[in-house]
């Protein structure tokens, strides 16, 4: 188990090196780099660029030098734990990341419990009672959700809850709190809008663990060794829990490392539409303006939650299932 | 007589009559002299005076303060202004509402009035121009404003290679930037090589980008000449910066920047100054106490205390506060106003609709130094340009997208600028497809095939493949405009695409088509940039112009005779000759047909909720360059509940 864990973990370096040679130049490919984007936008806007600042700032943050440069710029710096300075907010990556993660968590994981929550009875429920007028009930409210897309739902909820109750859901907090301190009013006032954001992003996360866990779990019920078990009398409750269950969750749990990443960086484009000060809107942002170091590092860490996350899952359906051994 | 006494008793009769230019400046300063005025404060302010930690008002207002006209009626003290910003770490405020230029407009968008300046005096000859600043004015932290801060400004900052590697353009003549004279603390003088006129129209303009006042006592700190350069050296390798002159323009918010926005606390001469961002993505102003405005009843402005502004990148979600009257005022786009004005009664606000000062919203710029010859020839032929405006449908186009409440007009100059003559509007702008026809037939573009489309003699098809920029109506009228010369055979493939890449290759040279805003429409917009947006039209040309003649290609004689046309207009100071050339740039655009454009006069709505005064009401001007808070005085808006 060791030695495999060592394994892994030094196939992470050059995964990781792969993904930052690519994400850096990807996000450079666009003709122009963030001068001209920010220029183009200023235009959009009806006002004008200073073309000295504009050379100044060039050389200034490197963006006139070729690219394997600039790539070893930053590179040298994520070794020292440095991930450069954005150039839309003219602050550290680190503090622009730092400042949104506890509220992007926090609306994850909220999210993902009410997703598992929900989803799993329902598919277990659905699975025994198949085809039952239920189960088409259910079947038929997941395809909905799977089909909706996430930030059209987000636009109605919005418009819906406005014009029923005359509330703005924009943001996280009502006006009144968003600029004061923290206090009990201020987590409750949290408490009220953070429903909305995480319904959304677990909707249509709960219609595809809903089918997963239904055929799955209708696969395992199918089987010899269940058949067995009732013929010698298990309980249905007991027969259902220790073993099909366990087995139908096999998929989630080998995916629950990719959880990871999905945590930190948030649901992007739910997060744009109802404008949440978390770290997907921040990442939206940085491609749209080639901000290359706030852009470039978010992605690194994404990746390397990602390949770390992979990792966990593999370990976590080893425990899980016994079947699954590795020399 | 001794003829010397003649001509002196000549020159006397003379001087008596023709009002010299200082006469003509102070003439816009003495309705707005303050002697003898009892000066108020805002209720938080005054606080602070008892408390000891603001000096009394009289100290610190300048010894003559801008009076400044409310435009409805006199506004009472307090409340909090919401605004919201659609771009990340970007206040949109900060232009108007921070900052502060040397002279304004008055709100008919073309008188020019003393704002930071107190009065100025262009020379006879135009190549001078002295300018006298308030005397007792100060920055937002209480430092006195003097010359110093302009000769810092100047000498230090926009002449310091290091800092500015560009020389400063709106000051600089023939490529050579203005000397500049401290006559004494409060007074100073620019002098150019050439004659500049159009001088004053820099000092309304360039304030955002160029500024000639810069907090010396705050920027010094920053500066080698000042500091030693070690110490420069260490700070900002703190802050990842290798170079002083690095850290020195991080540290500059006087100008626009193109990252991040001005920090709290940092010397100010606008009517707020930024406080802070107590959350992510909501910054919040507070009054300047040092603000050196008054109304006309002596109360210190603005009335106003504070504004917050929100971050909302989202359109719709924008759109959604809006109606909801959580925005006390915004811009909206066109295509939004009937939501908003379905929803203003409920949620308490009113929709105003303002003026764009483009000549046209849409306009149309054939690349005549485009790379594919044949094309060139075409676009250079003005029987083409002739016959692609008589195929539009103006009227239709002003009924579909602008609910038939803007000017159906060709590309020229608007209606509140000096060199408007009325037929300018009408050139090529009937609905005639017929003799529109005609001219293509003339010019030898056959139509060949199924579609009818039609062919050069080469037999190559003709096809324009522009790219267009999302918003703005530009992708509807493209629709329509590509409906209409689809009727002349000619077959326009447009597509829309990130407004990055059209200005890479607008750059590069590369678009056939331009489709941008028709901006060279008010008198400021004429005299600054490039005559008549030739880099829309023609880059080559205008790079051989700004490169004398090392880069591009040679302009024909009348492109020649454009841009020396221009430079005079800029030159001169004599208004009325200014005018003549304005008018004769003008007509060459309108009888050449440069840019091509269909509807202007268009509306601009802004969302203003009902507790928010002294905002002006439908068909004021907006639009850069007016700067529109610059010409709406925000500083006079006023909340009552």
């Amino acid at each position: 188990m060791g030695k495999y864990l060592l394994k892994r973990c030094l196939y992470m370096i050059p995964v990781l090196l792969a993904v930052s040679v690519l994400s850096f130049t990807i996000i450079q490919l666009p003709p122009g780099d963030y001068m001209t984007s920010k220029i183009a936008q200023l235009q959009m806007q009806g006002e004008e660029a200073s073309l000295s600042e504009i050379a100044a700032l060039r050389s200034q943050y490197g963006l006139d030098r070729p690219l394997y440069e600039r790539y070893g710029m930053w590179m040298w710096g994520m070794l020292h734990g440095d991930l450069g300075k954005s150039f839309i907010y003219n602050r550290p990556v680190s503090t622009l990341i730092g400042e949104r993660l506890a509220l992007t968590v926090t609306i994850s994981v909220c999210s993902i419990l009410m997703s598992w929550f929900i989803a799993i009875p329902i598919g277990i429920f659905s699975a025994i009672r198949q085809y039952s007028p239920l189960d088409y009930f259910f079947t038929f409210v997941g395809f909905i959700g799977i089909s909706i897309p996430a930030f059209l739902l987000a636009l109605l909820l919005m418009f819906g809850t406005y014009e029923l109750f005359g509330v703005t859901v924009v943001g996280l907090f009502s006006p009144e709190y968003a600029v004061a301190p923290w206090s009990f009013g201020k987590v409750l006032d949290l408490m009220k809008h953070i429903w909305l954001p995480a319904f959304i992003v677990g909707v249509a996360g709960t219609a595809g663990t809903i089918r997963v866990m239904r055929g799955c779990l209708l696969d395992e019920l199918g089987k010899q060794y269940v058949i067995a078990a009732r013929a010698r009398g298990v309980s249905e409750v007991k027969l259902l829990l220790k073993y099909p269950v366990r087995l139908a969750l096999n998929p989630m749990l080998s995916t629950i490392g990719w959880i990871l990443p999905a945590v930190i960086s948030g649901e992007v484009i739910v997060s744009v539409v109802l404008n949440l000060p978390t770290t997907g809107p921040l990442l939206l942002e940085a491609l749209e303006m080639q901000d290359m170091y706030l852009a470039g590092s978010f992605i690194m860490i994404l990746s390397a939650l990602t390949v770390i996350g992979t990792v966990i899952s593999d370990l976590i359906l080893a425990w899980s299932d016994p079947r699954i051994r590795y020399e | 007589m001794n003829p010397d006494l003649h001509a002196s008793v000549r020159r006397f009769a003379v001087s008596c009559f023709v009002v010299p230019r200082s006469v003509q400046a102070l003439a816009f300063a003495v309705p707005a002299l303050s002697f003898g005025m009892t000066f108020h404060e805002a209720p938080m302010l005054r606080e602070r005076v008892e408390s000891g930690e603001l000096p009394p008002i009289q100290e610190r207002l300048p010894d003559n303060p801008l009076v400044v006209e409310c435009f409805e009626r006199i506004g009472v003290y307090g409340g909090e202004m919401r605004t919201v910003t659609p771009i990340a770490g970007w206040l949109v405020e900060e232009g108007p509402m921070v900052w502060e230029p040397l002279l304004r407009f008055a709100p008919d968008g073309v008188t020019i009035e003393p704002n930071l300046a107190e009065s100025w005096e262009l020379s006879d000859d135009s190549r001078s121009i002295t300018i006298r600043l308030r005397k007792g004015l100060r920055w937002s932290d209480g430092v006195p404003v003097t010359t110093e801060d302009v000769l810092f400004a100047w000498n230090d900052v926009q002449l310091n290679k290091d800092i500015t590697p560009l020389p400063p353009q709106m000051f600089a003549v023939d490529g050579e930037p203005m000397k500049l004279e401290v006559v004494d603390d409060f007074t100073f003088r620019l002098i150019f090589k050439q004659p500049y006129g159009s001088v004053l129209f820099a000092l309304i303009h360039s304030y955002l980008l160029q500024s000639l006042i810069q907090p010396k006592h705050y920027l010094k700190n920053f500066h080698a000449a000042y500091t030693p350069e070690e110490e420069l050296v260490k700070k900002a390798r703190k802050k990842g910066f290798d170079y002083w002159f690095e850290l020195f323009r991080d540290e500059n918010h006087t100008t626009r920047r193109m990252t991040g926005q001005t920090p709290p606390d940092y010397p100010t001469l606008g009517a707020w100054q930024v406080l802070g961002e107590p959350a992510i993505g909501h910054v919040m102003l507070q009054r300047n106490p040092y603000y050196w405005k008054v109304d006309a009843k002596g109360q210190q402005l603005p009335y106003v205390d504070s504004i917050h502004s929100e971050y909302v990148g989202n359109p719709e979600a924008r759109n959604l506060k809006y109606i909801a009257g959580e925005v006390d005022f915004a811009s909206t786009p066109l295509e939004n106003a009937p939501v908003m004005l379905a929803n203003r009664k409920k949620s308490k606000y009113s929709v105003r609709l303002w003026v764009e000062n483009q000549g046209t919203r849409v306009t149309y710029f054939f690349n005549q130094t485009f790379p594919d010859p044949e094309l060139r020839a075409l676009f250079r032929d003005l029987r083409f340009r002739m016959a692609a405006s008589l195929a539009i449908n103006r009227e239709e186009i002003n009924d579909i997208l602008y609910y038939g409440k803007c000017i159906p007009r060709q590309c020229t100059v608007n209606r509140a600028c000096s060199y408007y003559e009325p037929e300018f509007e009408r050139s090529y702008a009937e609905f005639d497809p017929d003799r529109a026809n005609e001219l293509l037939d003339e010019i030898g573009l056959e139509r060949k095939g199924p579609g009818g489309w039609r062919h050069f003699p080469s037999g190559r098809q003709v096809i324009l493949s522009p790219v267009v920029i999302e918003g703005g109506f530009r992708p509807e009228t493209t629709e329509l405009v590509a409906d209409y010369w689809s009727t002349l055979g000619i077959l326009l493939s447009w597509r829309v695409v990130d407004n990055e890449l059209v200005y890479t290759k607008l750059m590069g040279n590369q678009l056939d088509l331009a489709i941008y805003p028709g901006d060279t429409a008010t008198d400021v917009g004429m005299a600054m940039g490039t005559p008549l947006q030739i880099r829309l039209w023609a880059p080559l040309w205008e790079d051989w112009f700004m490169s004398n003649g090392e880069r591009g290609e040679e302009p024909p004689a009348e492109i020649k005779d454009l841009w020396d046309t221009w430079l005079l207009m800029r030159q001169t100071g004599d208004r009325e000759e200014r005018i003549r050339l304005g008018k004769k740039l003008a007509r060459s655009q309108v009888e050449n047909l440069y840019g091509i454009g269909a509807v202007g006069g268009t509306i601009s709505p802004a969302v203003v909720t009902d507790r928010l005064n002294n905002v002006p009401g439908d068909g004021a001007l907006c639009g850069w360059p007016w700067a529109v808070h610059v010409i709406h005085r925000p500083e006079q808006w006023f909340i009552e509940e």
